[in-house]
């Protein structure tokens, strides 16, 4: 495991709500918010986080952070060269997010 | 008056059939209802309430910002004999469940951010309405209505008390408008940008008087003072209903700009000589000012609240009508107002032809008229206390009449009445106040003691105390003896609690005066002029609004952590316009840096600023016998093109998304040209901007030749997919590469899913194609090509996606698609 995230879901809505299109699309490269669910992209955000934080890019776009779904509760992730696994699992408030790396 | 319910209402909406109603814009797609499509999208919407089990007299509630589908859903519930109930979107979810408990409707209809845990009714989005009424009949119910059935229960704001409910029947409602639209001649090229929520009486009924005479109203995605001034422009905004603030705040903006172009004095020698010409001069001679206004706007009916005097006076001289009324929610909601060409900007009007005025104890403003509400809902001494012995209706406002005008002094409830018996109104206070420049905001209530009460200024103000006592001392100086400030204290945040009119509480900053008890949170999502809208975005991230800020700070000091970090940003872009990249803000970023960061950034690029020329019709007829005739030769020397496929286009009606593979920098061309004449003269070529930007000669090829547009290769993306979207909605077909970049291995790459989102918002056939055999004709970075190639371009079959269709799922379909051509 290389790296890991939580986010509180509620907490994630009031981004939303106050940041507005410009938050969702600056985080999730195409503005999906009206497409999504807001646990949805909780998830996806906590992935990203948990992906980006180790990396050597502190203040890298985390849309620069690509995630595919793969499984239920696992997303695939890459970011530059590197491709991760996110397993993703929540309760009623929170969402976490630990991160391997696949392969170099 | 001609009609008694909402039947004839929807009925007459086809007096002007093809006049466009409504316009707004949902993410990338533009919708368009003209006013016979409201007839009967409203009949649609009814037949479906009705099958879904609702009966006169049922609940319908609404949670949602303006959209055509909130119009529809008011106008079909009413035509059923059903009850709207209409919450603003900004409330929490729980205020919503308890203006749920209260009513116990059937169906709530909401927006996308409300989630009403344990609710007990079904819910629905309201976005969904259009698909959930598709299948319902178009015809009119022919629902036997009463004029004084109920049509809605509007909660009122709560300036004074709790929110009570006020129900308005049909009658109350159509009294209004009819009321209204005897006062001020709306015409049908009326276009109106609504700014205030449908949920508040003043819009609702504003926007049915519009309506009513077949003008268009157009909805904006999101209210904030760049999109309001962005939209002016765009929908060519000639009228607007707006509340004092705005005025006030727009008002800042312009002489803030003025300020820094050095032009302040030339400015206020302008409106000294404006005060001296007639209308048509005074708009030539702010021609710079109101085009940043859009060039249109010409008319504003203000509500809400008195507006200042020289805001109001300011808006006039620079030639845009100041139209002052005057209601509340209970009488639907207008009581006075002034008419276009009689009116007084330091008076609310005088009474609508269908209302009675009269000035009661206590300088009390006292109503009758068919507009006038019959009650609230389940509470009857409210009702009772609200009306007087002899039937009219108490407005709980004191004020005076002269001639017929109306002038209003303040609320009965905040008049501060000294022991000495003289009354101080808050509002003749604070008008003076207002004049002193360090005094940001200011709210005078009555401080209680036992022998009566003092004046008290609350304020949120610059400086040290002896700076303020200073300013109280010069705004004594100028009122009278009796309404002196006795003393003041400041508001222990950076603004005052709002209502949704953005109102002073007064009721809350009073009870704060005189109790010391907590402070309700100051509601999110605006700030005043003055102040500073760094800090106001840092302190709404942090869900904090006393947070004390100082620029020395690092954001991560703060507890600005990654998602608050873009919160902040992605604010300061939607309130000032200001674009700044994520990437260069860290946890250690200091607010002086941000704030240095925010001073530097550009403006965000809209889609709807791109350049219009190229899509002029004698551009067009220039462009097109260009390409048909010389750059077809020139294609034609180097490329061989064979077209599979084309015959599948045969019955195609635009507009549709062309999607290619990029293998070759001569694919646009080679596409463009293998595409039927009657689809290529209305196609435009998504172009990456960075070419655009680099090559001039080649951006103006492009762009004449071929309709193209500006399409960025990064983020923000953005604007370009809204600028597809606009490109669609005037019916042109858009050639887009989905890859982004040129294949430099001739494989197709992965594609942006951004052809997805666009597939699935827009609605529209996608068209794939393949071109094979062209790759190395003209490589990456050549000039000219290099060498002859034959090459074929595969035509696939157009392929259409439905709304709730997984974008991401559409990206690989389409993907697919074009792999396997």
């Amino acid at each position: 495991m290389i790296g890991i995230d939580l986010v509180s879901i509620g907490e994630f809505r009031r981004g939303l709500e106050i940041g507005g299109a410009n938050l969702a699309r600056r985080a999730f490269a195409e503005a999906a918010v009206p497409h999504r669910e807001v646990e949805q992209l909780a998830r996806t955000w906590a992935a990203k986080e948990a992906v980006h934080k180790p990396s050597d890019a502190p203040t890298h776009p985390l849309s620069g952070v690509m995630t595919s779904p793969d499984a239920p509760g696992l997303l695939l992730a890459s970011l530059d060269e590197q491709r991760l696994a996110v397993s993703l699992s929540r309760t009623a408030e929170y969402v976490v997010a630990p991160v391997m790396r696949l392969e170099k | 008056m001609s009609q008694r319910t909402f039947s004839d209402y929807v009925a007459d909406l086809d007096q002007f059939a093809g006049n466009l109603a409504l316009t707004s814009r949902s993410f990338l797609k533009i919708e368009r209802v003209t006013h016979h499509e409201l007839r009967l999208r409203s009949y649609q919407t009814a037949h479906y309430l009705s099958a879904s089990g609702v009966q006169r007299g049922d609940r319908v509630m609404v949670v949602a910002t303006n959209s055509p589908e909130w119009v529809e859903l008011l106008l079909g519930t009413l035509l059923i004999g059903a009850v709207l109930v209409p919450v603003d979107a900004s409330s929490s979810a729980e205020v919503t469940m308890r203006f749920a408990r209260e009513t116990s409707p059937k169906i709530v209809f909401a927006g996308r951010n409300l989630h009403l845990d344990g609710a007990d009714f079904a819910t629905h989005f309201l976005d969904e309405l259009g698909a959930l009424v598709a299948g319902s009949p178009r015809t009119d119910p022919a629902f036997p209505l009463e004029q004084e059935w109920p049509a809605v229960i509007v909660f009122t704001s709560g300036t004074t008390a709790d929110p009570k409910g006020v129900v308005l029947t049909h009658e109350n409602i159509l009294a209004n408008v009819a009321g209204i639209l005897a006062r001020i001649d709306v015409g049908p090229d009326w276009r109106l940008l609504s700014v205030l929520p449908l949920s508040h009486m003043y819009e609702m009924s504003g926007s049915l008087s519009v309506l009513a005479r077949g003008a268009s109203i157009f909805y904006m995605p999101r209210v904030t003072p760049r999109a309001i001034v962005q939209s002016l422009g765009d929908y060519q905004i000639n009228v607007m209903l707006a509340i004092p603030q705005l005025l006030s705040l727009m008002l800042e903006r312009i002489q803030q700009t003025v300020q820094e172009r050095g032009q302040a004095k030339l400015f206020q020698a302008a409106l000294r000589i404006a005060g001296h010409l007639p209308f048509a001069l005074r708009r030539v001679l702010f021609h710079s000012v109101l085009s940043q206004l859009g060039g249109h706007l010409r008319i504003v009916v203000t509500g809400g609240a008195p507006i200042p005097i020289d805001v109001a006076t300011t808006w006039e001289r620079m030639g845009v009508l100041m139209v002052q009324g005057y209601g509340l929610t209970e009488t639907s909601p207008i009581l006075s107002g002034n008419g276009l060409n009689d009116r007084r900007l330091d008076s609310a009007g005088r009474a609508l032809d269908n209302v009675q005025l009269r000035i009661g104890e206590d300088g009390e403003i006292q109503a009758k008229g068919p507009s006038v509400f019959h009650g609230y809902w389940h509470d009857e001494s409210a009702t009772r206390a609200a009306f007087s012995e002899d039937g009219w209706f108490r407005t709980g406002d004191v004020g005076r009449l002269e001639d017929g005008w109306l002038f209003i002094q303040g609320r009965l409830k905040f008049v501060v009445v000294r022991s000495s018996g003289l009354k101080v109104f808050p509002e003749d206070v604070e008008v003076v106040a207002e004049k002193e420049p360090l005094i940001r905001e200011i709210c005078i209530v009555g401080l209680r003691d036992q022998k009566g009460e003092s004046v008290l200024a609350v304020l949120v103000a610059d400086g040290s105390d002896q700076v303020v006592n200073d300013a109280i001392a010069r705004i004594n100086a100028r009122l009278e003896p009796f309404q002196h400030i006795d003393d003041w204290r400041r508001w222990p945040e950076g603004d005052f609690p709002r209502t949704r009119l953005l109102k002073v509480d007064r009721r809350q900053v009073e009870e704060w005066a005189n109790t010391g008890g907590a402070v309700a949170p100051a509601k999110p999502g605006h700030f005043e002029a003055g102040e500073d809208p760094l800090v106001h975005v840092i302190r709404l991230s942090l869900d904090d609004p006393g947070a004390v800020i100082n620029d020395s700070d690092r954001l991560a000091d703060l507890g600005l952590d990654s998602l608050r970090r873009l919160t902040a940003i992605s604010m300061l872009e939607e309130q000032l316009g200001i674009s700044i990249s994520d990437d260069v803000i860290a946890p250690e970023t200091t607010v002086e840096e941000l704030r240095r960061l925010a001073g530097e950034g550009s403006p965000a690029e809209t889609a709807l600023r791109a350049p219009r020329w190229p899509y002029w019709r004698w551009v067009r007829f220039v462009g097109n016998g260009l390409r048909e005739t010389v750059l077809r030769g020139i294609v034609r020397i180097w490329v061989r093109v064979s077209v599979e496929g084309v015959e599948g286009l045969a019955d195609f009606k635009g507009p549709a998304l062309f999607i290619f593979n990029h293998s070759d920098d001569f694919d646009g061309p080679v596409v463009y040209h293998a595409l039927p004449r009657k689809i290529r003269t209305r196609l435009a070529v998504a172009t990456a901007d960075d070419v655009l930007r680099d090559h001039k000669l080649l951006a103006l090829l492009a762009r004449v030749c071929f309709a193209g547009f500006s399409f960025a290769r990064s983020e923000p993306y953005l604007p370009s997919l809204e600028y597809v979207g606009e490109m669609v909605d005037r019916g042109w077909n858009v050639l887009i590469s989905p890859e982004g970049r040129l294949s430099t291995t001739g494989r197709l790459q992965p594609f942006k899913s951004g052809i997805g989102l666009l597939a699935v918002s827009l609605g529209v056939p996608v068209i794939p194609i393949k071109t094979i055999g062209l790759a190395g004709t003209v490589p990456l970075h050549a000039k000219w090509p290099k060498r002859r190639s034959r090459v074929t371009v595969r035509i696939g079959q157009p392929m259409c996606f439905g709304p709730r269709m997984n974008y991401d799922d559409v990206t690989e379909a389409l993907y697919r698609a074009v792999e396997d051509l």
